[in-house]
């Protein structure tokens, strides 16, 4: 083994050996989203699973008692969903609502569907979708539906519908987006390790005795690569065993580990050129990842998110990441899951590229 | 210098010193405000909503979609309530990480030092917790002021929908810090639980999604997490019967942050020096 090599790895075999044996690493990196994903998979089990039904029926009075009586009819038909109660007057059922006896109220026209019926409830509840969906269910029947909201409504392969994120449980879903960002933090707290050490006079020993400088980063992109690549299979299986959350086949999802990890080690390295000084980067970069989260889906579920959200951030390494491993546990094939395998290595590339132009830039100032 | 001056100035002190950090900075202030403003760009787009399709003027053909009281304002209750759990969740955590400095003091021999300088210890202990309150208060202050300004429309419903629940979200904070500060002497450890902690209990307590889809023992269980109430009272404020629905959250979160204060200052008597 070249002298090069062997000081990369020796380094990152002890950075690897202190990130893993660290009390709040495995805190904050393996109990912690165990936790997250545990909490919010039970919370919305319901809301993920194709047969939605609440804990208790939504209360909905439907105003007046002779309104349209398919509406009534549909509604309750469905008593897991709906628990129905008629009411002569709109005000009367307004009051109700305002009051939080019932959780929404239909007030129907006589005219319907020639004239909209109003639904009084929440802003941005689920009794809202709900019975949006029903009443347009029952006016499409009655009447023919304008083109896009026909095709909307009975597509369910629309390009939101088709995202992997819809034919998961609430456990899946949570497990891999947890896990892809969990991965980040991951990778930039091996990346902080070192750069700690390089401000340290360990690395003053260590260059005395002949390591360069660039080794160090070297080994720390791949600390971080490793780190990446051993917290997710940790988590993978954790959730597996806990969760029953299904992987997908082994050898595809390992060659996939291995990309995100790298994917995850270029962003922990740019954070760290870009960023001056060990403790502004760490916040920085945990900063930064709580908000590729966001983007990425580990937070608010992408279902209830706009279209164009859903459609127009794939690119983003952790969303990728997590669409990637959504496809691979619907056992997708290869072909299925390029344009994540393309995202990724243009990301890897792009990301690593931006790092040695910085590192080089500040080592020619005399900065690194 | 009487007693008082002497808790203002320490106090005082803390404060100053805590927002001199940059990474206090941004945690507490920056990275709060980046998060409303992605949060208000997803809940203000005009396709926003959990389906789009439903958004069409179509879809207004057959349904349209009232609050109870049927106002205006009350369309920017979905935005608004993302970005309050937001700040909920900075909040407690900067709460949380504020309190854990008289640990860091103790560590460091600081707190010592101010004793035998002929402070008394519950000075120094009133002045700390004076501190996480200021602290507080000058993060809701900017937080609001500046998410205010970038388009989130706390007022849309007069001032009283809002206010009192930031308040008492404020002061159940601050007892809950407080109270951990007391139960947990090391400051690792409350740093540790400010990381995950907020997060965890702002999604039980439907923060970020409506807890009618999840099954009912969450349901249950979310009536002993303060977030929870502070949810309840912004709804109450900005949907429903204004001060007249907040009445039981508020005083829920009074209790709750009485409770955590008695508690927290039992736990500081007992590390007395």
């Amino acid at each position: 083994m070249t002298h090069p090599l062997r000081h990369i790895v020796i380094i990152s075999r002890m950075h690897m050996r202190r990130v893993l044996f660290d009390r709040s690493s495995a805190f904050f990196l393996i109990a912690l989203p165990l936790i997250i994903i545990a909490m919010l998979g039970i919370a919305l089990h319901p809301l993920m699973s194709s047969e939605f039904r609440p804990a208790q029926p939504f209360k909905v009075v439907v105003a007046p008692t002779d309104a349209d009586a398919r509406i009534t009819h549909v509604l309750a038909s469905q008593p897991a969903l709906f628990d129905v109660q008629g009411i002569d007057d709109a005000t009367s059922a307004r009051g109700m609502v305002l009051q939080r006896l019932a959780d929404a109220a239909l007030i129907i026209p006589e005219e319907f569907p020639k004239e909209p019926m109003t639904l009084i409830a929440t802003p941005g509840t689920v009794v809202v979708e709900v019975l949006q969906r029903l009443v347009l269910r029952v006016a499409s029947e009655e009447i023919s539906m304008p083109n896009n909201l026909h095709a909307q409504e009975n597509d369910p392969s629309g390009p939101a519908e088709r995202a992997p994120w819809w034919h998961t449980d609430s456990f899946g879903y949570y497990a891999m987006a947890v896990t892809a960002m969990f991965a980040m933090l991951a990778a930039h707290t091996a990346m902080v390790m070192n750069a700690r050490d390089r401000a340290s006079d360990t690395f003053t020993r260590l260059r005395s005795l002949g390591v360069a400088p660039w080794t160090y980063t070297v080994a720390g992109a791949v600390t971080s690569w490793a780190t990446g690549a051993t917290f997710i299979a940790v988590l993978a299986a954790a959730t597996h065993l806990l969760f029953d959350v299904h992987w997908g086949p082994l050898g595809l999802w390992a060659v996939f580990t291995l990309v995100a990890a790298s994917t995850m080690a270029g962003l922990a390295l740019l954070i760290m050129a870009l960023v001056p000084g060990v403790d502004n980067a760490e916040g920085v970069g945990n900063a930064l990842i709580n908000v590729l989260a966001f983007f990425g889906g580990a937070m608010a579920p992408l279902h209830v998110m706009p279209e164009w959200f859903q459609s127009s951030l794939a690119w983003i390494p952790n969303r990728a990441i997590f669409s990637g491993y959504l496809k691979i546990g619907q056992q997708a094939d290869v072909a299925t899951i390029a344009s994540e395998f393309t995202t990724l290595g243009a990301a890897t590339l792009i990301l690593f590229g931006l790092s040695w132009i910085v590192v080089a830039i500040r080592t020619r100032k005399g900065d690194s | 210098m009487s007693t008082l001056q002497r808790i203002a100035v320490l106090a005082g002190a803390y404060t100053r010193r805590t927002f001199l950090f940059p990474m206090n900075i941004l945690w507490m202030l920056v990275i709060p405000i980046v998060f409303s403003l992605v949060i208000g760009a997803v809940f203000s787009s005009p396709q926003s909503g959990p389906s789009p399709a439903f958004e069409t003027e179509q879809a207004h053909a057959y349904v349209v979609v009232e609050s109870p009281r049927g106002r205006e304002g009350d369309a920017e209750f979905a935005r608004v309530r993302s970005v309050f759990g937001v700040y909920i969740v900075f909040a407690l955590s900067a709460l949380m990480t504020r309190g854990a400095a008289l640990h860091i003091e103790r560590d460091e021999g600081t707190l010592e030092r101010v004793v035998a300088s002929g402070v008394p210890y519950h000075e120094v202990v009133a002045a700390h917790l004076t501190s996480i309150f200021l602290v507080g208060g000058i993060q809701s202050l900017v937080f609001f002021g500046v998410t205010g300004l970038l388009g989130t429309e706390w007022f849309a419903n007069g001032g009283l929908a809002v206010i009192p629940a930031v308040i008492a979200t404020l002061f159940v904070g601050s007892g809950i810090a407080i109270a951990a500060t007391g139960l947990i002497r090391s400051a690792v450890a409350i740093q540790w639980l400010s990381g995950g902690i907020p997060g965890i209990l702002a999604m039980a307590g439907g923060a970020f999604f409506p807890l009618e889809a999840a099954p009912s023992t969450l349901q249950q269980l979310a009536r002993i997490n303060p977030i929870f109430w502070s949810m309840e009272a912004l709804l109450g404020g900005f949907i429903f019967d204004g001060l007249r629905s907040q009445i039981v959250p508020l005083s829920v979160l009074l209790l709750v942050g009485i409770l955590g204060i008695i508690i927290g200052i039992q736990g500081l008597r007992r590390m007395e020096l």
